[in-house]
């Protein structure tokens, strides 16, 4: 049996494979938050709630000093293990080369033409007055990458997504990013809270949107997501500091 | 084995190996009137694990403890407890692996007959399913509020 030489792999093909690799990531980063949320930090909450309850089967001068001695205890772990979880995530990186906005959207886009193609979505992009303007290199790729991703998944074949890309205010470059096949999510979203119980939202989508948004405020940028003023669908608005060029 | 930590309150006796003596009102009873009952708590986290011990003494029941599942089988077939509040995230064993180990030793011990009760920090369904399949008869969801354990142990 002989060998050949290897298919040229299909874009669409391994962009699809990267997305479900992504997905699969932040999947075992929520899951690792869940582990994080329901053991060191549900156990000290057990804890505090059981002296509670201790204190109120025994009033006993002793027994209250002793419990609230307990809980206040539980207190200090609890922020203890806070302040480590902020101070792991928050670990400074590296700081990326700065890239023009014209280079970030043109490779951004080279990636998902081919997806966009295959899934009969038509991409319209319209960029004004902000191609020279230098952004983060690194990070804002990650999140057009994500949402160009997600809205290319939820969208029907046929609808249309969006991009507009141009200047807001001093020192800001704006992306904007129709996705139709999508609703606003939740008003706490962007307080990172889950959806109150009963309230539906795509799960996927949700960790998507909010990976996007920590990723934006950890560059100094924001996320916004409204209802989109025309048609179906949401906008998300992705503003990044820009610099002009030296 | 492990001894439980001393409790607190003055007027408690240092326990043995794992038992917590009566609450401070020496209730004889649970007030609902029914006989006090022996509650294994399966918890590796030892302020948890003591917090819980004395809580299920103060509503009038007899605790004991074990840290991991070594201790919590020996336990098992000594005191013959007849709930235990078992820990999902045991370490080494876990807490669902723990549950099918008891299940066998209440199969090979006649009249051992240990209610189960999974003690974990999550609440999704899969995680239920899995105590379910494993042999637990309850799950409870921490942090378990002092009202709902009550309940629970004089259900």
């Amino acid at each position: 049996m002989t060998v050949g030489p290897p298919e040229k792999p299909d874009l669409a093909v391994l962009l699809s494979r990267l997305d479900e690799l992504r997905l699969a990531e932040r999947r075992a980063v929520s899951a690792r938050m869940v582990s994080v949320a329901g053991h060191l930090i549900g156990t000290p909450l057990n804890v505090i709630a059981g002296r509670a309850a201790l204190i109120r089967t025994n009033p006993t001068p002793e027994a209250i000093e002793e419990n609230v001695r307990r809980i206040e205890e539980q207190v200090e772990r609890l922020a203890q293990r806070i302040r480590r979880l902020i101070d792991y995530f928050g670990l400074a990186e590296p700081p990326a080369a700065q890239r023009s906005v014209s280079d970030v959207l043109d490779e951004c886009l080279a990636l998902y033409r081919p997806v966009a193609e295959l899934r009969g979505v038509a991409l319209e992009v319209s960029i004004e007055g902000v191609e020279s303007l230098r952004i983060e290199g690194s990070i804002a790729p990650l999140v057009l990458t994500t949402l160009l991703s997600l809205g290319l998944r939820t969208a029907a074949p046929g609808d249309s997504l969006r991009v507009n890309v141009g200047e807001a205010g001093p020192k800001t470059a704006f992306f904007e990013i129709g996705l139709p096949g999508l609703q606003a999510p939740p008003t706490n979203f962007e307080r990172f809270e889950p959806p109150e119980h009963g309230a539906r939202y795509d799960a996927g989508a949700l960790e998507a949107f909010w990976v996007c948004l920590g990723l934006a405020r950890r560059m100094g940028g924001e996320l916004q997501i409204v209802k989109a003023e025309s048609g179906a669908g949401v906008t998300v608005r992705f503003r990044v500091v820009a610099t002009l060029p030296a | 084995m492990r001894e439980a930590k001393s409790p607190a309150r003055k007027d408690l006796a240092r326990p043995a190996m794992g038992v917590y003596s009566p609450s401070v009102t020496d209730q004889s009873k649970p007030p609902w009137g029914k006989p006090p009952r022996c509650v294994l708590i399966v918890e590796d986290d030892d302020d948890s694990r003591e917090m819980l011990g004395e809580l299920v003494s103060a509503f009038g029941h007899r605790a004991v403890s074990a840290a991991n599942a070594a201790e919590a089988i020996a336990q098992v077939r000594d005191q013959r407890p007849d709930l235990a509040l078992i820990d999902i995230g045991l370490p080494e064993v876990d807490g669902c692996e723990l549950a099918r180990l008891l299940r066998l030793v209440m199969v090979e011990t006649p009249g051992l007959k240990t209610r189960l009760v999974a003690l974990t920090g999550y609440s999704d369904g899969a995680m239920r399913e899995s105590a379910g399949a494993a042999g637990f008869d309850a799950y409870v969801v921490k942090p378990i509020m002092p009202e709902a354990l009550e309940a629970l142990l004089s259900a």
